[in-house]
């Protein structure tokens, strides 16, 4: 079953959030990583990513340097800032919310 | 650089186009994710093509993708508008207002230094006022500004002598028994005009103001001293061929002080053409009545210090400079008028001799050289010491020769003998090995080695204050300079901007943490010759500025050269890195310059070496303060800011110059007049150098099309932080030297005191010598 694109949209911040409080992370890394962790079943569309990591970055969410990945190629490395952080707890806690509550609003539905 | 994925990232990043690094930045993120993605398809079994179209395809609708990154980058395009809107508007007028502040602060460093020299060689000559004159009126004004009204009252001597007599009467009309004030009225009247000239001095203003003042100090020798001398001096004038002394009654000393091949000198009295005889003989009257008293007092440091003391102390070297004209024109105009009295007196003593009144002869000499002795026993200046020794001398020479005219041989040789012990003394001071004399002209600062080396002895006073208030101000100035120098360097490579062209290249920022490592690394050299300038015996700066004059350019330059090729090496470096993280083509590199900079370091300092080893041998002339370093500023300026090719032929002209100045001083070669020719060719190399500056901007603007990027544009930031950090840390540093250097001066013993206190043993010894004569004489 595939996930809606509202709900892929509406968890990109957070999620993003998530992968960069991990380690520091390039785009493609976070994409892949979405895809291994998910099977495959949060499928984002990789080019909103990046506008997605612009915003947070300009936002102070998230911070980025770039760094040689060998080959004479480099690649732009996000962080999560400390800002970031507390964002990621508010969004961490107000998903534990909205999904306890939904999975209550489903089972009741469910059992009537 | 071109790939697979440049027609989609072009398309993605094409509204980025004001901000070129941004768009870079943005495409090479994008670029690097299709070609990983493309990368992944392959490894899964697809070919190129198809590996590349589900990159593609996997990365989302192309105008929802342009749509978001231009909603997520938005505020830092407005941002990006906004600053290069605001920079068009106020680059220019910032950059003038920044040019001519430190352009300002150049020329009133510039000014001080030039105000020392002038206003000891040259007071009072128009070029004086033109140059230093209004800027030291401005020191003044902001110096009494705080002052009280009563204060400034007293301090706030006009500057014109007619201004000058109208403020004294005002001080002798509000304190009318002070002596101080009516002493002042009265040198300021002999001040007024020049004493030979008829007309200059008001005479009766002059005699009235010594009735009252003796009528306040009956005892003081210095009222009726000063009316004697304002009618003597009109009484006739001096005879250009003066009358030699009968040769059976001549002497000869020997003046080693003259400075002069023959030293030895036949002693003759002054020669006075007499016009009116009752004038001379009033004259003379007062002169007896003078020489009556018990004191002769001028009050003149009474006056300079109540003057001074209303001032809070001074802090910059050009308010200390000022003091010397306050000083001057307090304590020396009655003194010229002193001593042309006892040169007129001793004219007629030759005289009285000559038509027989011996009585009138006899008491004439004793006279002068009682008022000669009083003078000098009450005299608080230097100067106001020297001239009462001058007069006494002259006194004492005639004294000689009318005791031998009048057949007088036991009195005679007895004043001949005190004559020669004076001479003597003097001669002692000057022949000492290693004397003052010589130790303030290489080591005292301009004014202290101007002023006193003439009047030295054989202690030391305090010399490295003032030597290092005005290493202060010539440091501020070089660095004014070298901060000036950059911003225009700057300014020069951010006027690309200005170009009008299609392809327009680019800035490209290194980033807050690269340009604040960059500034604070390009400091380096300025630290190091702080520290070089500070501790090391190399530096020379126990010399005086008047003999390191040629070696300063010679430093600033060197220092200024590497902190431009290090900018430029700094910048090439963070540039190359930043554009490597963003995948664009850097700015060529220039090529190594190691082997250059290795010569011209060396050449650099051998020439340090050698000014420092003759430093040590220098004679009275110092034969190599000849104008020769600043040959050095251009050639090092040039030096590094040229290409490969013109930077071999400078490399070969500062080599050339160490080696010229080693021969000219190894063969002996006196250049000290070359200052003038060698300062004309190095403002002519500095204006080629110019030229060759915007020549080669201009030719460099179009030269390199291999990067989108301007090396000088991205490298101009780098330049303005670098100036902008020497003035916010080497500004208060040089200024807190100043401040405590001048305190120094005026402390105890510095070399500033000398102007009006007589502390130094030379002097001390002199006054009591005088004082020792006037004790067992009278």
């Amino acid at each position: 079953m595939d996930i809606s694109p509202d709900m892929v949209k509406g968890s990109v911040v957070p999620v993003i959030l998530s992968l960069v409080c991990e380690r520091p992370m390039y785009g493609y890394e976070m994409v892949k990583l979405v895809d291994a962790r998910t099977g495959g079943k949060l499928q984002w569309r990789q080019g909103t990513l990046y506008p997605a990591l612009h915003k947070l970055e300009s936002d102070g969410l998230i911070t980025s340097d770039w760094r040689s990945a060998g080959g004479g190629r480099s690649r732009k490395y996000y962080s999560i800032t400390r800002r970031g952080r507390g964002e990621l707890s508010r969004r961490a806690a107000e998903w534990n919310v909205f999904s306890t509550s939904l999975n209550r609003l489903l089972s009741a539905g469910g059992k009537a | 650089m071109t790939g697979p994925f440049d027609d989609l990232v072009g398309r993605l990043t094409e509204q980025f186009g004001v901000d070129p690094e941004l768009k870079a930045e943005i495409a090479q993120e994008l670029r690097g994710h299709l070609e990983d993605a493309a990368s992944d398809f392959a490894a899964g079994g697809m070919n190129d093509e198809h590996a590349r179209e589900a990159a593609v395809k996997a990365l989302g609708d192309e105008s929802e993708i342009t749509k978001k990154l231009w909603d997520a980058n938005r505020r830092r395009m407005r941002l990006h508008k906004a600053a290069r809107w605001t920079l068009s508007l106020s680059a220019g007028p910032v950059a003038a207002v920044a040019v001519v502040a430190v352009g300002w602060s150049a020329f009133v460093s510039i000014v001080v230094l030039l105000g020392a020299l002038q206003m000891v060689s040259t007071p009072g000559n128009s070029s004086y006022h033109f140059s230093a004159a209004n800027l030291f009126e401005q020191v003044r004004q902001d110096r009494i500004a705080g002052l009280a009204p009563d204060a400034k009252f007293i301090f706030d001597r006009p500057g014109t002598a007619h201004d000058a007599i109208q403020w004294s009467k005002a001080l002798t009309e509000k304190y009318p028994t002070d002596p101080v004030y009516q002493s002042n009225y009265i040198i300021q009247l002999l001040g007024s005009g020049n004493p030979k000239d008829k007309d200059g001095v008001p005479v009766q203003q002059v005699l009235d103001a010594c009735d009252r003042g003796a009528q306040l100090e009956p005892q003081n020798a210095f009222y009726p001293f000063c009316a004697s001398a304002t009618i003597l001096i009109r009484s006739g004038k001096p005879l250009e061929t003066p009358v030699p002394p009968p040769a059976e009654s001549s002497f000869t000393y020997t003046a080693d002080w003259l400075d002069q091949k023959n030293n030895v000198v036949t002693f003759s009295p002054a020669s006075w053409q007499v016009d009116d005889p009752a004038k001379l003989r009033a004259g003379l009257d007062l002169l007896h009545a003078a020489a009556e008293c018990s004191v002769l007092d001028s009050h003149v440091i009474d006056m300079l210090e109540r003057r001074l003391e209303q001032l809070p102390p001074a802090t910059t070297l050009g308010q200390q400079v000022l003091e010397p004209t306050w000083e001057i024109a307090t304590i020396l105009p009655n003194l010229n008028p002193y001593r042309l009295a006892i040169n007129v007196g001793c004219s007629a003593a030759m005289d009285d001799v000559a038509a027989g009144r011996r009585d009138d002869a006899l008491q004439l000499v004793a006279d002068m050289e009682h008022i000669s002795l009083m003078a000098a026993q009450h005299s608080h200046a230097i100067v106001e010491l020297l001239v009462a020794e001058g007069m006494y001398t002259e006194a004492l020479g005639t004294s000689v020769i009318v005791y031998r005219q009048l057949k007088m041989p036991e009195r005679a040789d007895a004043a001949e003998k005190q004559f020669l012990e004076g001479e003597r003394y003097r001669n002692s001071l000057r022949s000492a090995p290693n004397g003052a004399s010589r130790q303030i002209a290489l080591h005292g600062d301009v004014l202290t080695s101007e002023l006193f080396t003439f009047m030295s002895g054989p202690n030391m006073p305090k010399l490295a204050p003032g030597r290092n208030a005005e290493y202060a101000v010539i440091d501020r100035l070089g660095l004014t300079m070298l901060a000036a120098l950059l911003v225009v360097l700057g300014a020069g490579k951010a006027a690309h901007l200005l170009r009008r062209a299609p392809r327009r290249k680019a800035f490209l920022f290194i980033g807050w943490r690269r340009l604040a490592q960059a500034t604070l690394i390009a400091l380096l050299p300025v630290a190091i010759y702080a520290v070089y300038a500070a501790i090391t015996p190399l530096s020379g700066r126990d010399y005086g500025l008047r003999i390191s004059v040629d070696r300063l350019p010679v430093e600033y330059a060197a220092v200024a050269a590497a902190v431009i090729l290090l900018i430029h090496a700094l910048a090439q470096r963070a540039i190359t890195a930043r554009a490597a993280e963003i995948g664009v083509a850097p700015p060529p590199r220039s090529p190594s310059r190691v082997a250059s900079n290795v010569i011209v370091a060396f050449a650099v300092i051998a020439y340090l070496i050698i000014w420092r080893v003759l430093a040590a041998q220098m004679n009275a002339n110092w034969p190599f303060t000849n104008g020769w370093g600043l040959l050095f500023v251009p050639a090092l300026l040039i030096y590094s800011l040229v290409g490969s090719t013109a930077r071999a032929v400078y490399t070969g002209v500062i080599v050339a110059l160490t080696l010229g100045s080693t021969l000219l001083i190894a063969a002996g070669v006196n250049t000290t007049a070359w200052g003038p020719f060698c300062l004309s060719i190095g403002l002519s190399v500095s204006a080629g150098m110019a030229l060759l500056a915007i020549w080669q901007f201009v030719r460099g603007l179009n030269a390199d099309k291999s990067s989108d990027f301007s090396f000088g544009l991205s490298a101009a930031p780098l330049f303005v932080t670098t100036a902008l950090a020497l003035l916010c840390i080497g500004g208060p540093l040089v200024r807190f030297q100043e401040k405590s250097a001048v305190a120094e001066m005026n402390a105890p013993g510095g070399s500033y005191n000398l102007v009006h206190e007589i502390e130094y043993s030379r002097w001390n010894g002199e006054q009591e010598r005088l004082q020792k004569m006037l004790t067992s004489e009278f």
